[in-house]
């Protein structure tokens, strides 16, 4: 991507947008988890992907610039909660909250997270399911 | 549980992903230099790579967070996953002086202001 030199004495380095993330940002998000698809164009936050694999659900958040200890995740009667929040002087940084309601067939009790690269990915496990086969029972 | 996507929204979503995306960046300057910070989450320290040619700064990175093959994708605000960035910088600029640190998906780059541009004092014999 090439960018135009603009002449301007007074600034050491030129761009064609000089993006300033805006520092505080609250997002208060009321998702049913098996809603359907939203308009993918539209994002408002930061990225957010869910994804399902066999067992589990995982939930992908960006938020660069968070330590481990600036995330505070807490689970409320099948509401998943993420709030985050920098030092104030920190220019990317800002304060973040979402919230995701979860479906019954989440197993809460075993939900585990992980921050790397300034990704948030939290696990969701799937709770057993009741095995399709009948089980016999025995007659004495 | 919803159903996983349309075709078209697969195809949709892998055509994003190979999109290049600028990222959010944060830019300040003082009178020992500039300091960039740029937004690159998901990307690790490996996969990024940063280029200093003719007094332009290239900042490239990929996500290191694909997808599993067996996993389905429900939703997905973002999919890109190249992120790109170009930046030109003034002749004040000492674009090969420039030091890079990245920490939390946030790479900060500090370029100072190059030796023939800092003031001077000339002696009056």
């Amino acid at each position: 991507m090439r960018i135009p030199y603009h002449p301007n004495p007074t600034h050491l380095m030129n761009f064609i947008q000089r993006y300033q993330p805006s520092l505080t940002w609250v997002s208060e998000l009321d998702r049913l988890f098996d809603q359907t698809l939203r308009n993918p164009d539209f994002t408002m936050g930061p990225r957010e992907a869910f994804l399902e694999s066999d067992n589990a659900w995982i939930l992908r958040l960006d938020l660069p610039g968070y330590n481990k200890q600036e995330i505070k995740l807490t689970m409320n009667d099948h509401t998943l909660q993420v709030a985050a929040e920098t030092a104030a002087d920190q220019p990317m940084g800002g304060k973040f909250e979402g919230q995701w309601r979860l479906g019954e067939e989440v197993d809460a009790s075993g939900i585990s997270a992980r921050l790397e690269d300034g990704v948030l990915e939290l696990n969701l496990p799937k709770k057993p399911q009741a095995t399709a086969e009948p089980t016999l029972i025995p007659i004495q | 549980m919803n159903a996983s996507m349309t075709p078209t929204e697969t195809e949709r979503l892998t055509e994003a992903s190979e999109a290049i995306q600028r990222p959010n960046f944060h830019a300040e300057e003082n009178d020992d230099g500039a300091t960039l910070q740029i937004a690159l989450p998901g990307v690790h320290k490996d996969d990024l790579k940063l280029t200093f040619q003719e007094s332009s700064l290239k900042i490239e990175g990929k996500r290191g967070d694909s997808v599993p093959e067996n996993w389905k994708t429900i939703r997905d605000t973002n999919a890109a996953q190249h992120y790109g960035l170009n930046i030109c910088l003034t002749s004040r600029l000492d674009g090969s002086k420039t030091t890079a640190s990245y920490e939390d998906g946030i790479l900060t780059l500090k370029v100072p202001v190059s030796e023939e541009a800092k003031p001077r004092e000339i002696q009056v014999s």
